[in-house]
């Protein structure tokens, strides 16, 4: 089984917007395989359909079976690492390797704050759009149900 | 508590995969291959459908057929000149997967149907209604069965009861889909209420009927 | 596990059409072009020849003869019948032609007028041939068919500019500036607004005056009009085929004396035309001809002016049918010219989702933009109103079509139109009242604000202001999240920030007035993505008691905070 991972420079996985993002890859396969690469991304995780944005990618061809390499990248201005009540944005270095599917994933966090965004929710201003069971859920959240 | 650790977050329900009861895959894949790798997934809304028409997608490769999967709704419609232009490209070693099959027009279904015939491998549809091609199989859901889904998905929540998943099931009239995703607000709403007692050092309200 | 996006393959990106369909869609682009160019040359040929005709020389003639004759041409049974004599290169010629092409007319009215105009005896100029001096016409043919020109050539533009997209080399693929210039596309499309509603106007106004004005103006002047007993000649029903189908018309042609006279006349209402409707032409026909001493209506000032029908009725109001385009041109017209748009172009998002592409994405955010914009909310109200009168308008004057010519029997399958119709005048009066809602602008300065800045934000109302009770002013930031899967989908809200900026009942702070803003730090920019978004608010509210509260949204653009670090202001 192959062994692929990311190290941060200093263990460091707190970012401001702008910063460089620095580290090293090890990779041990068990077979020479066509390429790896990095890629730093963000993606959304929550009540919405995943969207993905892809900012740079490092790719390495023929690496070989064993070895490493550093990486450095420059981060943008944003969007920031947040959650909320519908919506996550997670910031994360991705190694992959193919052909095959071994991944390996470090989130990091981008924020000016150095700690995720944390976005709370204002009391009754919540609304679905072809959510059909409005006052029905309303409801239910109105009042602990019978049987919890 | 964060979207990311909801668990009932869309990526995780997208995870999530068919469940059989009473066939398996290996015996809907026989069948298929009777049908001549031409039919029809049925069922009503948030049934399993694309979910299913997924995993046989995946069983197809690994037995080395090649696919070409089409996805269809109210915000993915299929313009003629789209459609024809798929067609097109298609090759005869291919097997077409059109999900939802009944969002597109009338005259692109009978371009799908006639095209398909001659120029691919088969065509399996996902639709509401039956009538399109042979059924292979419909989906369908049980209260049951949702629970033993969110059990999957998070196996101690004390807002969770079979009560409620079964009022959830009827209310939506089997759609798994929609009981899911309420699930995600009773899941927010059921933390904070907990967060919120915590904080206070309130005991826990009284149950109510509701 | 490698994170991929759940798509499907409608992901907006245009291909082009395959050939077959490019040759059909060929086809009908030619059919275009060679319409258009057909009926192009024959509008270039008669204006060719009319202008040919201006060169015809002007000759003094006297008219010998001038009367109606009555043939049996069903289509055209009066016929103005005309002699004249005039003297050409020494030679007296006879001429007999009115005008090039004349062929008579349905209505004996129009033959009479022509009588009138060229009485027997009467000397008058008539243009003569130079090539031929015995051809020669009293009226020449118009040279305004030249204007008429202009419309074919539209039918050209559309099938060679179709042709040509089609079949022309795609341009390669260019890269779009992250910040697009939408103050110069605004200003082309406001013009482009301007010359739709002048185009609506003008229809409008051409065709409110003859069709509208004129019969109104002139069945109250009737009211003057001498009744004089008449006696019906001829009465009959007259259809009229065209593409559209079938009409009717009722034509009553009756004699009358005034003033020891005796003069004929056709007209049966100031409105005229035809309509569908078989069995309301054929009543008033059946009244006429079982009248026993019908009452026509003389102009005194014109005896050889009557009508039977004088005197308002509920079909005249048919006559107003233009005027709501003519109010919709108008109005658009004012609103397209004097809107003023967007001063600052509308800020792109903070940051654009690439999935799977390279982005380089320090050149897509902006440290902010310091000009002011003035907001606009995404619906007007006036649009609103003129969306609501288009409809009402259609609706109504195609459904009273059906109320005035059917039996009171028929009328009752008519009710759940007449119903939807009455709704529809109801929605337009409501919009109207919402036309007199006080209008807020608002002005930020700077367009665009970074976390943890400050901001002004100036607003003003338009309109009556001291309906409001009170304002307020709060800045909101929304979680949108869209889930799609399966045939539909799903868009759910969430307010994460709700700040109230500006809260007032004194009318002069109502009416227009100024506040700063700092944006909090601690929280998240603008972000949109094609399922997930983040959005910023600045949303007005005006109480207004036992009316429709003023309630407008809109949207701002909040970027990451400068350099990276959280402003700190106050």
């Amino acid at each position: 089984m192959g062994k692929l991972n990311i190290e941060l420079n200093d263990a460091k996985n707190a970012f401001a917007p702008g910063e460089q993002v620095e580290g090293r890859i090890e990779w041990s396969l068990d077979a020479n395989p066509n390429a790896l690469t990095l890629s730093l991304l963000w993606y959304t995780s929550g009540k919405g359909t995943r969207d993905v944005g892809v900012l740079c990618t490092k790719r390495i061809d023929s690496p070989g079976a064993l070895g490493s390499d550093r990486f450095s990248f420059t981060l943008p201005a944003g969007p920031y690492s947040f959650s909320g009540k519908l919506i996550s944005l997670i910031w994360a270095l991705e190694l992959t390797c193919t052909p095959g599917s071994d991944t390996v994933r470090e989130e990091i966090i981008v924020s000016p704050t150095g700690r995720e965004i944390l976005l709370t929710s204002v009391a009754g201003q919540s609304e679905g759009k072809n959510n059909q069971s409005g006052p029905f859920l309303k409801r239910i959240l109105g009042v602990p149900y019978a049987g919890a | 508590m964060r979207a990311r650790d909801n668990p009932f977050a869309a990526d995780r329900l997208e995870r999530i995969r068919y469940r059989f009861a009473g066939t398996s895959l290996d015996e809907l894949l026989t069948r298929l291959d009777d049908m001549n790798y031409r039919a029809a997934i049925t069922g009503p809304e948030g049934s399993g459908k694309t979910t299913l028409l997924e995993d046989l997608r995946g069983a197809l490769e690994r037995k080395g057929l090649r696919t070409k999967l089409l996805f269809v709704n109210d915000a993915s419609p299929l313009p003629e000149a789209e459609c024809r232009r798929f067609l097109s490209e298609l090759v005869p070693q291919e097997l077409v997967l059109l999900d939802g099959a009944d969002a597109i027009r009338r005259s692109s279904w009978f371009l799908f149907r006639r095209h398909t015939v001659k120029h691919a491998a088969g065509l399996i549809v996902t639709s509401h209604r039956g009538g399109l091609l042979p059924t292979l199989i419909e989906c369908s859901t049980t209260p049951a069965l949702l629970q033993e889904i969110v059990h999957d998905l998070t196996p101690q929540s004390p807002a969770i009861s079979p009560t409620l998943l079964e009022d959830l099931h009827r209310h939506h009239h089997g759609n798994l889909r929609a009981c899911l995703r309420d699930l995600y607000d009773v899941h927010t709403q059921s933390d904070c209420i907990q967060l919120r007692l915590q904080n206070t050092e309130v005991p826990p309200l009284p149950s109510v009927d509701p | 596990m490698r994170i991929v996006s759940c798509r499907g393959t409608g992901d907006g990106v245009s291909k082009p059409a395959s050939i077959l369909g490019r040759l059909g869609l060929s086809l009908f682009f030619l059919l275009f072009f060679a319409m258009g160019s057909l009926f192009e040359v024959f509008i270039l040929r008669e204006a060719g020849r009319a202008l040919g005709q201006r060169a015809w020389k002007k000759t003094p003639c006297t008219i010998v003869t001038s009367e109606v004759r009555e043939r049996s041409d069903s289509e055209s049974p009066y016929a103005f019948s005309i002699s004249y004599r005039y003297d050409c290169g020494g030679k007296t010629h006879n001429g007999s032609v009115y005008k090039r092409g004349y062929s008579g007319s349905s209505a004996y009215s129009a033959a009479q007028d022509l009588v009138q105009r060229y009485p027997a005896g009467q000397t008058t100029v008539c243009h003569v041939n130079p090539a031929n001096a015995d051809e020669a016409v009293l009226k020449r043919d118009s040279i305004l068919i030249g204007l008429v020109a202009l419309f074919p050539l539209l039918f050209v533009a559309i099938g060679a500019g179709g042709i040509y997209f089609l079949w022309r080399r795609p341009s390669p693929a260019q890269a779009k500036p992250i910040a697009p210039m939408v103050i110069g596309a605004k200003t082309k499309s406001k013009y482009a607004a301007a010359i739709f509603f002048a185009v609506f106007a003008i229809a409008g106004g051409a065709m409110l005056y003859p069709l509208g004005i004129r019969p109104i103006a002139r069945t109250l002047d009737a009211d003057s009009w001498t009744p004089t007993p008449c006696k019906v000649l001829r009465a009959e029903v007259r259809s009229h085929d065209s593409d559209d189908g079938t009409t009717y018309s009722a034509y009553i042609l009756y004699q009358y004396e005034f003033e020891g006279r005796t003069y004929k006349a056709d007209r049966y209402d100031f409105l005229g035309g035809s309509s569908s409707g078989y069995q309301g032409k054929a009543r008033i026909v059946a009244q006429y001809q079982s009248a026993v001493a019908p009452i026509c209506y003389v102009n005194p000032e014109d005896p050889s002016e009557a009508v039977l029908k004088r005197g308002f009725h509920a079909k005249l109001l048919l006559a107003l049918f233009p005027l709501p385009f003519l109010l919709v041109g108008v109005g658009g017209l004012v609103y397209a010219v004097r809107g003023k748009g967007r001063d600052a172009s509308r800020p792109a998002a903070s940051t654009e989702p690439v999935p799977d592409r390279r982005v380089d994405s320090l050149s897509v955010l902006r440290a902010g933009d310091a000009r002011p914009a003035v907001l606009r909310p995404r619906f007007s109200v006036s649009g609103k109103l003129i969306g609501a009168v288009v409809v009402a308008v259609f609706w109504n004057g195609i459904i009273s079509i059906f109320v005035f010519n059917t039996s009171s029997f028929e009328k009752i399958f008519l009710l759940p139109f007449i119903a939807i119709g009455v709704g529809l005048i109801g929605l337009v009066a409501y919009q109207f009242l919402a036309l007199f809602n006080p209008r807020p602008a608002l002005e930020l300065s700077p367009a665009v604000i970074p976390l943890g800045g400050a901001a002004a934000l100036r607003w003003s109302f338009a309109g009556q202001v001291s309906r409001i009770t009170e304002f307020t002013l709060t800045l909101r930031g929304i979680e949108e999240a869209k889930y799609r899967k399966g045939t539909s989908t799903y868009t759910d809200k969430n307010t994460f920030c709700e700040m109230e900026l500006y809260r007032t009942s004194d009318l002069a702070e109502i009416a227009s007035g100024q506040v700063g803003l700092v944006l909090p730090g601690d929280t998240m920019h603008s972000f949109s993505a094609e399922n997930n978004k983040i959005i910023w608010t600045i949303e007005i509210r005006g109480d207004i008691e036992r009316w429709p509260d003023v309630k407008e949204s809109f949207e701002i653009e909040v970027t990451p905070a400068v350099n990276g670090r959280q402003e700190r202001h106050g």
